[in-house]
């Protein structure tokens, strides 16, 4: 994670010394999906986070020349993500004279990571790439085409029970695999 | 640091990855990017419009506080117009402002062609009658040879102030004026009616009522007099008729008429003082000189 975050930094240096707009593409898409479901915790409505995420960008496309990075993009990512969430409530919360009293408090609560889609996919794929391949299959089928545990069973010509095996296997080995990221997850959850 | 196993944390982030997936980055690309365009155009075409300014406002200032003021200067300022009266001639002029002028006799008047600084300013040699238009933003000033000025914004005034004479006088019809003479911080504002006559030799001024009528009356073609001593009138003669009066003995100088005269010839008018005092005159013929031109005519008058 530290050596994509250099990769980063050194795709928003372009973009601030050099105007690379490709550059700035390719941060763009890095990011904005993470960044969206990130922004999505604290604004329930999707479009709206989505905007808060594309103002994120276009102020940093407009200021580039002037942002001071201190920490990592990432973290300059969120931080701003985080900050504009913030004010849309604030606003909202004049506006409405309704305070999502959780939703506020949420904020206060740090460390924050975002993975990328493309980290995420990598390190899922790794991960699932350990398990048996029957394992694996199980709980492919589980979890991403939504099957029942009867339903798999079915396919694959073996008990429920079996299957249910299967997946608390996965889900140990993943468990364990996934762990650098899941320790952050548990903060705000 | 928070190492608890908790059941649901895989499952959101296995939650959040497929989440991230039904989110349609390239699509948004391409509405930021449409956004950082139209941004960027309105930066250019105000980057433009500022340069266009940066560009065009020190030459704009240029022109107005430098070159201008120097054109002016070199070219239509320096550029005078000068108007004289002959001999028993009055002459009317019109300046640039609009302002009128009639000139008296044997008198001349310098004026800019155009009025482009702060003062209008005329330079006045023998006796002009001013009917100035208004304007409070420019003072109109007349200077004298011998440095009388009289200023105002608009009015009507006589000057008088031949070479000649060892007075100068200005007489106010309208409105008012303020009259300095050179080398005296005297200055005194004139009402309507009144005169302000200033001694040459002493440079004293003096302000008294006149007659506007008697002092304008040349403007109309007419001479009047009252209570006028004779070398005043002989003046006045002589630079109407464009002759040579002399006075012989002092005891003529004394004496005063009161009387109008309009179109009178020379002769007529020499007949009447004859005829009110005990005086003579005799008239000489022109000469011719070597040079081929004329003296003027000459008139002696005498007492009997």
């Amino acid at each position: 994670m530290k050596e994509s975050d250099t990769l980063f930094d050194n795709l928003f240096r372009k973009v601030a010394f050099q105007d690379d707009e490709q550059a700035f593409k390719e941060l763009f898409l890095e990011f904005y999906p993470a960044l969206c479901v990130f922004a999505m915790r604290y604004i329930t409505h999707e479009e709206i986070a989505k905007d808060i995420v594309q103002d994120v960008f276009f102020k940093i496309w407009k200021n580039r020349k002037n942002i001071d990075i201190s920490a990592s993009f990432r973290n300059f990512l969120i931080t701003s993500v985080r900050n504009n969430c913030t004010d849309h409530l604030r606003k909202q919360e004049v506006e409405n004279r309704y305070i999502e009293k959780n939703m506020l408090s949420a904020i206060h609560t740090s460390p924050e990571e975002v993975y990328t889609l493309k980290e995420l996919e990598t390190s899922i794929g790794e991960a699932l790439a350990k398990l048996p391949p029957n394992v694996r299959e199980a709980f492919e089928m589980s979890r991403f085409k939504g099957m029942t545990y009867v339903a798999i069973a079915d396919k694959m010509a073996v008990s429920p029970k079996t299957i249910e095996a299967y997946i608390s296997q996965a889900l140990k080995t993943l468990r364990i695999e996934l762990r650098d990221y899941l320790s952050f997850l548990l903060l705000f959850l | 640091m928070v190492e608890k196993e908790n059941p649901d944390s895989l499952n959101s982030l296995l939650e959040n990855y497929e989440k991230q997936k039904t989110i349609d980055a390239a699509a948004d690309w391409k509405q930021l990017r449409k956004r950082i365009t139209s941004d960027r155009n309105k930066h250019l075409f105000l980057n433009y419009l500022r340069n266009a300014a940066a560009i065009l406002l020190p030459l704009f200032l240029t022109y107005q506080y430098v070159l201008q003021p120097v054109l002016n200067r070199s070219g239509a300022t320096k550029e005078t117009v000068t108007v004289t009266s002959a001999p028993g001639m009055v002459t009317k002029t019109i300046l640039p402002d609009g302002s009128e002028v009639w000139l008296n006799a044997l008198s001349s008047l310098t004026y800019p062609q155009r009025f482009t600084e702060k003062d209008r300013t005329v330079q006045l040699s023998g006796e002009a009658y001013f009917k100035v238009v208004s304007d409070k933003k420019h003072r109109f000033n007349v200077e004298t040879p011998d440095g009388m000025n009289v200023s105002a914004y608009g009015t009507e005034f006589n000057v008088n102030a031949y070479v000649s004479e060892n007075h100068h006088e200005v007489t106010l019809a309208k409105g008012n004026v303020e009259v300095s003479a050179k080398e005296s911080p005297q200055k005194e504002i004139l009402s309507v009616g009144e005169k302000a006559v200033i001694n040459l030799q002493t440079g004293n001024m003096s302000v008294s009522p006149a007659d506007t009528y008697v002092e304008t009356a040349w403007k109309d073609g007419k001479m009047v007099f009252r209570r006028e001593k004779l070398d005043k009138i002989a003046e006045k003669l002589s630079r109407k008729f464009g002759v040579n009066i002399c006075l012989e003995g002092d005891r003529l100088k004394e004496y005063e008429y009161t009387a109008t005269f309009t179109d009178e010839t020379l002769e007529d008018i020499l007949d009447l003082l004859k005829r009110s005092a005990p005086i003579t005159y005799s008239i000489f013929k022109q000469k011719q000189l070597d040079n081929e031109t004329f003296t003027r005519r000459e008139i002696i008058i005498k007492s009997k």
